[in-house]
Protein backbone atom coordinates (compact mmCIF):
# COMPACT_ATOMS: atom_id res chain seq x y z
CA UNK A 1 0.00 0.00 0.00
CA UNK A 2 1.31 3.45 -0.91
CA UNK A 3 2.32 5.60 2.02
CA UNK A 4 1.19 9.17 2.61
CA UNK A 5 3.28 11.89 4.30
CA UNK A 6 2.03 13.29 7.59
CA UNK A 7 3.28 16.17 9.67
CA UNK A 8 1.92 16.66 13.16
CA UNK A 9 2.92 17.75 16.65
CA UNK A 10 3.13 15.01 19.26
CA UNK A 11 3.62 16.12 22.85
CA UNK A 12 4.91 19.46 21.59
CA UNK A 13 7.47 17.96 19.22
CA UNK A 14 7.11 18.24 15.43
CA UNK A 15 6.92 14.83 13.78
CA UNK A 16 7.18 14.07 10.06
CA UNK A 17 6.56 10.58 8.80
CA UNK A 18 5.02 8.45 6.08
CA UNK A 19 2.11 6.21 6.90
CA UNK A 20 -0.14 3.71 5.20
CA UNK A 21 -3.60 5.32 4.94
CA UNK A 22 -5.10 2.36 6.78
CA UNK A 23 -2.95 2.86 9.91
CA UNK A 24 -4.79 4.04 12.99
CA UNK A 25 -3.41 6.96 14.97
CA UNK A 26 -2.91 4.81 18.07
CA UNK A 27 -0.89 2.24 16.10
CA UNK A 28 1.20 5.08 14.66
CA UNK A 29 1.90 6.53 18.11
CA UNK A 30 2.73 3.14 19.59
CA UNK A 31 4.67 1.51 16.78
CA UNK A 32 6.28 4.40 14.89
CA UNK A 33 6.92 6.75 17.79
CA UNK A 34 7.31 4.19 20.58
CA UNK A 35 4.72 5.95 22.75
CA UNK A 36 3.33 2.79 24.24
CA UNK A 37 1.59 4.48 27.17
CA UNK A 38 -1.57 4.66 25.07
CA UNK A 39 -3.09 1.19 24.83
CA UNK A 40 -5.23 -0.72 22.36
CA UNK A 41 -8.17 -2.55 23.92
CA UNK A 42 -11.29 -3.03 21.86
CA UNK A 43 -10.42 -1.25 18.59
CA UNK A 44 -13.99 -0.06 18.23
CA UNK A 45 -14.21 2.90 20.52
CA UNK A 46 -15.90 1.62 23.65
CA UNK A 47 -13.15 0.75 26.14
CA UNK A 48 -11.25 4.03 26.30
CA UNK A 49 -7.77 2.51 26.62
CA UNK A 50 -6.65 4.36 23.47
CA UNK A 51 -7.74 7.81 24.67
CA UNK A 52 -5.43 10.66 23.65
CA UNK A 53 -5.81 14.43 23.24
CA UNK A 54 -6.24 15.83 19.74
CA UNK A 55 -6.10 19.62 19.69
CA UNK A 56 -6.91 19.52 23.41
CA UNK A 57 -9.95 17.21 23.26
CA UNK A 58 -10.10 13.55 24.27
CA UNK A 59 -10.53 11.25 21.30
CA UNK A 60 -10.26 7.56 20.53
CA UNK A 61 -6.88 6.87 18.97
CA UNK A 62 -8.25 3.66 17.49
CA UNK A 63 -10.98 5.51 15.59
CA UNK A 64 -8.77 8.06 13.88
CA UNK A 65 -6.50 7.26 10.96
CA UNK A 66 -2.94 8.54 11.28
CA UNK A 67 -3.42 10.53 8.06
CA UNK A 68 -6.32 12.41 9.63
CA UNK A 69 -3.94 13.76 12.27
CA UNK A 70 -1.98 15.72 9.67
CA UNK A 71 -1.55 19.26 10.94
CA UNK A 72 -2.95 18.42 14.37
CA UNK A 73 -1.49 18.57 17.87
CA UNK A 74 -1.57 15.27 19.76
CA UNK A 75 -0.83 14.77 23.44
CA UNK A 76 -0.39 11.38 25.04
CA UNK A 77 -0.07 10.24 28.66
CA UNK A 78 3.69 10.53 28.38
CA UNK A 79 3.67 14.17 27.32
CA UNK A 80 0.94 15.18 29.74
CA UNK A 81 2.80 13.48 32.60
CA UNK A 82 6.09 15.14 31.72
CA UNK A 83 4.58 18.61 31.72
CA UNK A 84 2.84 17.97 35.01
CA UNK A 85 -0.67 18.42 33.64
CA UNK A 86 -1.98 15.38 35.48
CA UNK A 87 -0.09 15.63 38.75
CA UNK A 88 -3.07 16.10 41.13
CA UNK A 89 -5.00 13.27 39.47
CA UNK A 90 -1.98 10.96 39.43
CA UNK A 91 -1.32 11.64 43.12
CA UNK A 92 -4.97 10.98 43.98
CA UNK A 93 -5.06 7.76 41.93
CA UNK A 94 -1.90 6.61 43.68
CA UNK A 95 -3.18 7.41 47.16
CA UNK A 96 -6.54 5.73 46.54
CA UNK A 97 -5.03 2.71 44.78
CA UNK A 98 -7.21 3.51 41.77
CA UNK A 99 -5.26 1.15 39.54
CA UNK A 100 -4.08 -2.44 39.61
CA UNK A 101 -2.69 -3.58 36.28
CA UNK A 102 -2.59 -0.03 34.94
CA UNK A 103 -3.89 -0.80 31.44
CA UNK A 104 -6.93 1.48 31.64
CA UNK A 105 -5.16 4.13 33.69
CA UNK A 106 -3.84 6.51 31.02
CA UNK A 107 -7.30 6.66 29.46
CA UNK A 108 -8.93 7.18 32.85
CA UNK A 109 -6.56 10.04 33.67
CA UNK A 110 -7.18 11.82 30.37
CA UNK A 111 -10.95 11.46 30.65
CA UNK A 112 -10.91 12.61 34.28
CA UNK A 113 -8.73 15.60 33.42
CA UNK A 114 -11.15 16.68 30.70
CA UNK A 115 -14.08 16.32 33.08
CA UNK A 116 -12.40 18.45 35.74
CA UNK A 117 -11.56 21.12 33.17
CA UNK A 118 -15.25 21.36 32.32
CA UNK A 119 -16.73 20.73 35.75
CA UNK A 120 -14.26 21.32 38.61
CA UNK A 121 -16.65 19.95 41.26
CA UNK A 122 -18.51 17.04 39.70
CA UNK A 123 -20.86 14.82 41.67
CA UNK A 124 -20.11 11.09 41.81
CA UNK A 125 -22.92 10.62 39.30
CA UNK A 126 -21.33 13.14 36.95
CA UNK A 127 -17.96 11.41 37.32
CA UNK A 128 -19.53 8.04 36.50
CA UNK A 129 -21.25 9.54 33.48
CA UNK A 130 -18.08 11.12 32.11
CA UNK A 131 -15.94 8.04 32.73
CA UNK A 132 -18.56 5.69 31.27
CA UNK A 133 -16.42 5.30 28.18
CA UNK A 134 -13.42 3.99 30.11
CA UNK A 135 -13.54 0.37 31.14
CA UNK A 136 -11.54 -1.10 34.02
CA UNK A 137 -11.42 -4.84 34.56
CA UNK A 138 -9.42 -4.74 37.79
CA UNK A 139 -10.54 -2.21 40.34
CA UNK A 140 -14.33 -2.19 40.29
CA UNK A 141 -14.25 1.58 39.70
CA UNK A 142 -15.01 2.85 43.23
CA UNK A 143 -11.40 3.77 43.97
CA UNK A 144 -11.21 5.58 40.63
CA UNK A 145 -14.30 7.65 41.44
CA UNK A 146 -12.87 8.35 44.93
CA UNK A 147 -9.59 9.47 43.41
CA UNK A 148 -11.25 11.83 40.96
CA UNK A 149 -13.39 13.31 43.76
CA UNK A 150 -10.21 13.79 45.77
CA UNK A 151 -8.44 15.52 42.92
CA UNK A 152 -11.46 17.74 42.48
CA UNK A 153 -11.26 18.76 46.11
CA UNK A 154 -7.69 19.83 45.45
CA UNK A 155 -6.44 18.48 48.72
CA UNK A 156 -3.95 15.60 48.71
CA UNK A 157 -4.85 12.85 51.25
CA UNK A 158 -2.81 12.43 54.45
CA UNK A 159 -0.11 9.74 54.55
CA UNK A 160 -1.38 6.34 55.63
CA UNK A 161 -5.03 7.20 54.98
CA UNK A 162 -7.09 4.07 54.19
CA UNK B 1 -12.13 -8.21 70.67
CA UNK B 2 -8.77 -8.15 72.53
CA UNK B 3 -6.80 -4.97 71.99
CA UNK B 4 -3.67 -5.34 69.91
CA UNK B 5 -0.81 -5.53 72.47
CA UNK B 6 1.62 -4.09 69.92
CA UNK B 7 1.54 -0.39 69.05
CA UNK B 8 3.17 1.35 66.09
CA UNK B 9 6.00 2.22 68.47
CA UNK B 10 6.78 -1.50 68.82
CA UNK B 11 6.73 -2.12 65.07
CA UNK B 12 7.71 1.22 63.53
CA UNK B 13 8.73 -0.23 60.18
CA UNK B 14 5.91 -2.69 59.73
CA UNK B 15 3.44 -2.43 56.85
CA UNK B 16 0.84 -4.21 58.96
CA UNK B 17 -2.13 -1.97 59.70
CA UNK B 18 -0.94 0.74 57.32
CA UNK B 19 -2.08 1.69 53.83
CA UNK B 20 0.93 1.31 51.59
CA UNK B 21 0.99 2.96 48.17
CA UNK B 22 2.51 0.74 45.49
CA UNK B 23 5.95 1.90 44.35
CA UNK B 24 5.46 0.81 40.74
CA UNK B 25 2.08 2.51 40.46
CA UNK B 26 3.88 5.76 39.71
CA UNK B 27 5.30 4.26 36.52
CA UNK B 28 1.91 2.90 35.47
CA UNK B 29 0.30 6.29 36.12
CA UNK B 30 2.74 7.89 33.68
CA UNK B 31 2.08 5.39 30.89
CA UNK B 32 5.45 3.71 31.38
CA UNK B 33 4.12 0.21 31.96
CA UNK B 34 5.45 -2.64 29.88
CA UNK B 35 2.53 -4.69 28.65
CA UNK B 36 3.20 -7.55 26.27
CA UNK B 37 2.20 -5.60 23.16
CA UNK B 38 4.47 -2.73 24.24
CA UNK B 39 7.58 -4.88 23.94
CA UNK B 40 9.44 -4.69 20.60
CA UNK B 41 12.49 -6.90 20.85
CA UNK B 42 14.76 -7.07 17.77
CA UNK B 43 13.71 -9.52 15.04
CA UNK B 44 10.23 -9.74 16.48
CA UNK B 45 7.92 -11.83 14.32
CA UNK B 46 4.17 -11.31 14.13
CA UNK B 47 1.63 -14.07 13.63
CA UNK B 48 -1.62 -13.72 11.74
CA UNK B 49 -4.33 -16.36 11.71
CA UNK B 50 -6.42 -16.95 8.61
CA UNK B 51 -9.78 -18.23 9.77
CA UNK B 52 -12.34 -20.05 7.67
CA UNK B 53 -14.82 -17.75 5.98
CA UNK B 54 -17.33 -20.61 6.03
CA UNK B 55 -19.30 -21.76 9.06
CA UNK B 56 -19.27 -25.38 7.95
CA UNK B 57 -17.15 -26.64 5.09
CA UNK B 58 -14.75 -29.30 3.92
CA UNK B 59 -11.15 -28.29 3.24
CA UNK B 60 -10.30 -29.75 -0.16
CA UNK B 61 -6.83 -28.23 -0.32
CA UNK B 62 -4.69 -25.34 0.86
CA UNK B 63 -2.53 -23.51 -1.70
CA UNK B 64 0.40 -21.85 0.07
CA UNK B 65 2.28 -20.67 -3.01
CA UNK B 66 1.21 -17.03 -2.94
CA UNK B 67 1.64 -16.77 0.83
CA UNK B 68 5.14 -18.28 0.65
CA UNK B 69 6.11 -15.76 -2.00
CA UNK B 70 4.82 -12.75 -0.02
CA UNK B 71 7.66 -10.51 1.26
CA UNK B 72 8.62 -10.84 4.91
CA UNK B 73 6.96 -14.21 5.48
CA UNK B 74 9.13 -16.23 7.86
CA UNK B 75 6.97 -19.29 8.30
CA UNK B 76 3.63 -20.77 7.33
CA UNK B 77 1.82 -23.45 9.29
CA UNK B 78 -1.36 -25.34 8.53
CA UNK B 79 -3.18 -27.97 10.57
CA UNK B 80 -0.94 -30.77 9.38
CA UNK B 81 2.18 -28.92 10.57
CA UNK B 82 0.71 -28.30 14.02
CA UNK B 83 -0.53 -31.88 14.29
CA UNK B 84 3.10 -33.00 14.21
CA UNK B 85 3.89 -31.17 17.45
CA UNK B 86 0.69 -30.98 19.45
CA UNK B 87 -2.69 -32.56 19.96
CA UNK B 88 -5.87 -30.44 19.72
CA UNK C 1 -14.67 11.35 -7.08
CA UNK C 2 -17.60 9.52 -5.55
CA UNK C 3 -19.24 9.16 -8.94
CA UNK C 4 -15.98 7.84 -10.37
CA UNK C 5 -15.44 5.19 -7.75
CA UNK C 6 -19.02 4.13 -7.07
CA UNK C 7 -19.34 1.40 -4.50
CA UNK C 8 -15.60 1.13 -3.92
CA UNK C 9 -15.43 4.39 -1.99
CA UNK C 10 -16.72 5.33 1.46
CA UNK C 11 -17.08 8.81 2.87
CA UNK C 12 -15.23 9.59 6.09
CA UNK C 13 -16.80 12.20 8.37
CA UNK C 14 -16.23 11.75 12.13
CA UNK C 15 -15.26 8.13 11.63
CA UNK C 16 -16.84 6.97 14.89
CA UNK C 17 -19.04 4.42 13.10
CA UNK C 18 -16.94 3.85 9.99
CA UNK C 19 -13.64 3.11 11.75
CA UNK C 20 -15.17 0.44 14.03
CA UNK C 21 -16.58 -1.24 10.92
CA UNK C 22 -13.16 -1.16 9.27
CA UNK C 23 -11.41 -2.37 12.42
CA UNK C 24 -13.83 -5.29 12.73
CA UNK C 25 -13.34 -6.11 9.05
CA UNK C 26 -17.04 -5.61 8.36
CA UNK C 27 -16.15 -3.21 5.56
CA UNK C 28 -13.11 -3.06 3.29
CA UNK C 29 -13.57 -0.14 0.89
CA UNK C 30 -10.85 0.42 -1.64
CA UNK C 31 -10.96 4.15 -1.08
CA UNK C 32 -11.84 6.50 1.77
CA UNK C 33 -12.81 10.07 0.99
CA UNK C 34 -12.10 12.27 3.96
CA UNK C 35 -14.61 15.12 4.21
CA UNK C 36 -12.75 16.57 7.19
CA UNK C 37 -11.16 19.42 5.30
CA UNK C 38 -14.40 20.85 3.91
CA UNK C 39 -15.17 23.76 6.22
CA UNK C 40 -18.30 24.64 4.26
CA UNK C 41 -19.93 21.58 5.83
CA UNK C 42 -19.48 22.95 9.34
CA UNK C 43 -21.33 25.50 11.40
CA UNK C 44 -24.70 26.29 12.90
CA UNK C 45 -26.61 29.23 11.49
CA UNK C 46 -29.96 30.65 12.59
CA UNK C 47 -32.01 32.90 10.30
CA UNK C 48 -35.73 33.59 9.95
CA UNK C 49 -36.73 30.79 12.30
CA UNK C 50 -34.66 28.18 10.44
CA UNK C 51 -31.64 26.54 12.02
CA UNK C 52 -29.15 25.21 9.52
CA UNK C 53 -26.67 22.67 10.90
CA UNK C 54 -23.68 21.70 8.76
CA UNK C 55 -23.33 17.95 8.29
CA UNK C 56 -19.83 17.93 9.77
CA UNK C 57 -20.95 19.61 12.98
CA UNK C 58 -19.59 17.45 15.77
CA UNK C 59 -21.88 16.14 18.50
CA UNK C 60 -19.83 18.01 21.11
CA UNK C 61 -20.48 21.23 19.18
CA UNK C 62 -24.22 20.56 19.38
CA UNK C 63 -23.79 20.03 23.13
CA UNK C 64 -21.98 23.34 23.59
CA UNK C 65 -24.07 25.41 21.19
CA UNK C 66 -26.24 28.14 22.67
CA UNK C 67 -28.28 28.19 19.44
CA UNK C 68 -29.07 24.49 19.76
CA UNK C 69 -29.94 24.80 23.45
CA UNK C 70 -32.28 27.67 22.65
CA UNK C 71 -33.81 26.68 19.31
CA UNK C 72 -33.44 22.87 19.12
CA UNK C 73 -33.76 21.60 22.70
CA UNK C 74 -34.55 18.07 21.45
CA UNK C 75 -31.07 17.80 19.94
CA UNK C 76 -29.51 19.16 23.12
CA UNK C 77 -31.33 16.47 25.14
CA UNK C 78 -30.57 13.63 22.74
CA UNK C 79 -26.89 14.32 22.10
CA UNK C 80 -25.96 13.58 25.72
CA UNK C 81 -26.98 9.95 25.13
CA UNK C 82 -24.67 9.45 22.19
CA UNK C 83 -21.83 7.08 23.12
CA UNK C 84 -19.13 8.72 25.30
CA UNK C 85 -17.40 12.09 25.50
CA UNK C 86 -14.38 11.10 23.39
CA UNK C 87 -16.69 9.77 20.67
CA UNK C 88 -18.85 12.91 20.80
CA UNK C 89 -15.72 15.00 20.33
CA UNK C 90 -15.30 13.50 16.83
CA UNK C 91 -18.62 12.08 15.65
CA UNK C 92 -20.78 14.29 13.45
CA UNK C 93 -24.53 14.74 13.08
CA UNK C 94 -24.28 14.28 9.31
CA UNK C 95 -22.32 11.08 9.73
CA UNK C 96 -24.88 9.72 12.16
CA UNK C 97 -27.77 10.60 9.84
CA UNK C 98 -26.11 9.26 6.69
CA UNK C 99 -25.04 6.05 8.44
CA UNK C 100 -28.62 5.56 9.72
CA UNK C 101 -27.85 3.05 12.43
CA UNK C 102 -31.18 1.70 13.78
CA UNK C 103 -30.09 2.50 17.35
CA UNK C 104 -28.85 6.00 16.63
CA UNK C 105 -30.45 9.03 18.26
CA UNK C 106 -30.06 11.67 15.56
CA UNK C 107 -32.19 10.02 12.84
CA UNK C 108 -35.17 9.77 15.20
CA UNK C 109 -34.70 13.39 16.27
CA UNK C 110 -34.60 14.48 12.62
CA UNK C 111 -37.92 12.74 11.96
CA UNK C 112 -39.48 14.09 15.17
CA UNK C 113 -38.49 17.63 14.18
CA UNK C 114 -39.54 17.17 10.52
CA UNK C 115 -36.05 18.20 9.47
CA UNK C 116 -34.99 18.68 5.88
CA UNK C 117 -31.84 16.96 4.57
CA UNK C 118 -29.79 19.08 2.20
CA UNK C 119 -28.04 16.84 -0.30
CA UNK C 120 -25.43 17.69 -2.91
CA UNK C 121 -24.58 15.52 -5.89
CA UNK C 122 -23.29 15.65 -9.44
CA UNK C 123 -26.70 16.85 -10.70
CA UNK C 124 -27.01 19.62 -8.11
CA UNK C 125 -28.61 20.16 -4.70
CA UNK C 126 -31.88 18.67 -3.50
CA UNK C 127 -33.86 18.55 -0.27
CA UNK C 128 -35.39 15.41 1.22
CA UNK C 129 -37.77 15.45 4.18
CA UNK C 130 -36.59 13.41 7.17
CA UNK C 131 -39.71 11.23 7.02
CA UNK C 132 -38.69 10.14 3.51
CA UNK C 133 -34.94 9.93 4.12
CA UNK C 134 -34.59 6.65 6.02
CA UNK C 135 -35.37 3.74 3.72
CA UNK C 136 -34.08 0.56 5.35
CA UNK C 137 -31.29 -0.92 7.42
CA UNK C 138 -28.34 1.50 6.92
CA UNK C 139 -30.14 2.62 3.79
CA UNK C 140 -31.04 6.24 3.10
CA UNK C 141 -32.25 8.35 0.20
CA UNK C 142 -28.64 9.28 -0.59
CA UNK C 143 -27.62 8.12 -4.06
CA UNK C 144 -24.12 6.65 -4.40
CA UNK C 145 -22.52 9.88 -5.61
CA UNK C 146 -24.32 12.20 -3.18
CA UNK C 147 -23.25 13.85 0.05
CA UNK C 148 -25.40 15.12 2.90
CA UNK C 149 -24.24 18.70 3.34
CA UNK C 150 -26.56 20.09 6.02
CA UNK C 151 -29.73 19.63 8.01
CA UNK C 152 -32.41 22.28 8.23
CA UNK C 153 -34.69 22.51 11.25
CA UNK C 154 -37.51 24.82 12.22
CA UNK C 155 -36.53 26.63 15.40
CA UNK C 156 -38.80 25.76 18.30
CA UNK C 157 -41.80 28.08 18.52
CA UNK C 158 -43.81 29.21 21.58
CA UNK C 159 -46.20 26.44 22.60
CA UNK C 160 -43.92 23.72 21.25
CA UNK C 161 -42.23 21.17 23.48
CA UNK C 162 -39.84 18.32 22.95
CA UNK C 163 -39.07 15.23 24.96
CA UNK C 164 -36.46 12.50 24.76
CA UNK C 165 -35.79 9.26 26.59
CA UNK C 166 -33.63 6.24 25.92
CA UNK C 167 -32.97 2.99 27.75
CA UNK C 168 -29.66 1.18 27.55
CA UNK C 169 -28.01 -1.35 29.83
CA UNK C 170 -25.05 0.91 30.47
CA UNK C 171 -24.62 4.61 29.84
CA UNK C 172 -23.38 5.14 26.31
CA UNK C 173 -24.46 1.72 25.02
CA UNK C 174 -26.59 1.50 21.91
CA UNK C 175 -30.21 2.02 22.95
CA UNK C 176 -32.48 -0.92 23.64
CA UNK C 177 -35.38 1.41 22.87
CA UNK C 178 -35.49 5.18 22.46
CA UNK C 179 -38.12 7.86 21.92
CA UNK C 180 -37.82 11.35 20.45
CA UNK C 181 -40.98 13.46 20.67
CA UNK C 182 -42.12 16.85 19.48
CA UNK C 183 -45.44 18.41 20.47
CA UNK C 184 -47.46 21.56 19.94
CA UNK C 185 -49.58 22.59 22.89
CA UNK C 186 -52.68 24.73 22.78
CA UNK C 187 -54.39 25.56 26.10
CA UNK C 188 -52.38 22.82 27.83
CA UNK C 189 -53.68 20.21 25.39
CA UNK C 190 -51.63 18.38 22.81
CA UNK C 191 -52.67 19.77 19.45
CA UNK C 192 -49.93 17.99 17.50
CA UNK C 193 -47.68 15.18 18.57
CA UNK C 194 -44.91 13.32 16.78
CA UNK C 195 -43.64 10.26 18.65
CA UNK C 196 -40.62 8.75 16.94
CA UNK C 197 -39.16 5.53 18.29
CA UNK C 198 -35.71 4.20 17.47
CA UNK C 199 -34.07 0.84 18.03
CA UNK C 200 -37.43 -0.80 17.32
CA UNK C 201 -36.65 -1.79 13.76
CA UNK C 202 -34.36 -0.89 10.87
CA UNK C 203 -35.51 2.76 10.67
CA UNK C 204 -37.13 5.27 13.06
CA UNK C 205 -40.83 4.55 13.51
CA UNK C 206 -43.49 7.18 14.06
CA UNK C 207 -46.09 5.89 16.54
CA UNK C 208 -49.19 7.44 14.97
CA UNK C 209 -51.86 5.31 16.66
CA UNK C 210 -50.37 6.05 20.06
CA UNK C 211 -50.13 9.76 19.30
CA UNK C 212 -53.76 9.91 18.19
CA UNK C 213 -54.85 8.62 21.63
CA UNK C 214 -53.16 11.61 23.25
CA UNK C 215 -53.98 14.59 21.07
CA UNK C 216 -56.95 16.93 21.24
CA UNK C 217 -57.41 16.46 24.94
CA UNK C 218 -55.60 16.89 28.20
CA UNK C 219 -53.77 13.61 28.65
CA UNK C 220 -54.81 11.62 31.68
CA UNK C 221 -53.97 8.20 33.03
CA UNK C 222 -56.67 6.57 30.87
CA UNK C 223 -55.63 8.12 27.56
CA UNK C 224 -51.98 7.42 28.35
CA UNK C 225 -52.83 3.77 28.99
CA UNK C 226 -54.73 3.67 25.68
CA UNK C 227 -51.74 5.19 23.91
CA UNK C 228 -49.41 2.65 25.49
CA UNK C 229 -51.69 -0.17 24.37
CA UNK C 230 -51.83 1.31 20.86
CA UNK C 231 -48.06 0.99 20.58
CA UNK C 232 -48.58 -2.68 19.80
CA UNK C 233 -50.18 -1.54 16.54
CA UNK C 234 -47.49 1.05 15.75
CA UNK C 235 -44.38 -0.95 16.58
CA UNK C 236 -43.10 -4.27 15.35
CA UNK C 237 -39.82 -4.59 17.22
CA UNK C 238 -37.32 -7.29 16.30
CA UNK C 239 -36.21 -10.11 18.52
CA UNK C 240 -32.44 -10.19 18.90
CA UNK C 241 -29.59 -10.93 21.27
CA UNK C 242 -30.13 -7.62 23.08
CA UNK C 243 -33.84 -7.89 23.84
CA UNK C 244 -36.98 -9.86 23.06
CA UNK C 245 -39.82 -8.30 21.13
CA UNK C 246 -41.95 -8.27 24.25
CA UNK C 247 -39.25 -6.48 26.24
CA UNK C 248 -38.88 -3.78 23.59
CA UNK C 249 -42.64 -3.21 23.52
CA UNK C 250 -42.70 -3.06 27.30
CA UNK C 251 -39.84 -0.54 27.37
CA UNK C 252 -41.52 1.45 24.62
CA UNK C 253 -44.62 1.79 26.79
CA UNK C 254 -42.54 2.95 29.73
CA UNK C 255 -40.74 5.55 27.62
CA UNK C 256 -44.08 6.83 26.35
CA UNK C 257 -45.16 7.45 29.93
CA UNK C 258 -41.95 9.27 30.79
CA UNK C 259 -41.79 11.41 27.67
CA UNK C 260 -45.47 12.36 27.75
CA UNK C 261 -44.99 13.57 31.31
CA UNK C 262 -42.12 15.75 30.04
CA UNK C 263 -44.32 17.28 27.37
CA UNK C 264 -47.47 18.04 29.29
CA UNK C 265 -48.87 17.53 32.80
CA UNK C 266 -50.83 14.27 32.99
CA UNK C 267 -54.02 14.47 35.01
CA UNK C 268 -55.12 11.55 37.15
CA UNK C 269 -57.98 9.46 35.69
CA UNK C 270 -61.02 11.71 35.16
CA UNK C 271 -62.99 11.23 38.41
CA UNK C 272 -66.46 10.75 36.84
CA UNK C 273 -65.38 7.75 34.80
CA UNK C 274 -64.16 5.39 37.50
CA UNK C 275 -65.49 1.92 36.60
Amino acid sequence: MKTVPVRLAVNGVAVASSVEPRSSLVDFLRNELGLTGTHVGCEHGVCGACTILLNGDTVRGCLILAVQADGMAIETIEGLSERGALRPLQAAFHAHNALQCGFCTPGMLLAAAELLRQDPHPSREAIRAYLSGNYCRCTGYHAIIDAIEEAARGIPPKDGAA
Amino acid sequence: MAENPLSPLDRPNSYIGRSVPRPNARRLLQGRGQFTDDLQPPRLLHVAFLRSPHAHAEIRGIDLAAAKAAPGVAMLAIGADLARICRP
Amino acid sequence: MLAEHGGEAKLLAGGQSLLPALNMRLLAPRLLLDLGGIDALRGIAVADGIVSVGALTRHVELQRSAEVACHLPLLAQAVQHIAHPAVRNRGTIGGSIANADPAAEMPACAVALAARMVIAGPTGTRIVAAADFFRGLYETALAPAEILTALEFDAIRPGERSGFAELARRRGDYALVGLAAHATLRDERLAELRLVYFSVGPIPVQAKAAASCLIDGAPNAATLAAAQAALAADLDPPEDAQATRALRLHLARILLGRVTAELVPIAAAAPARRS
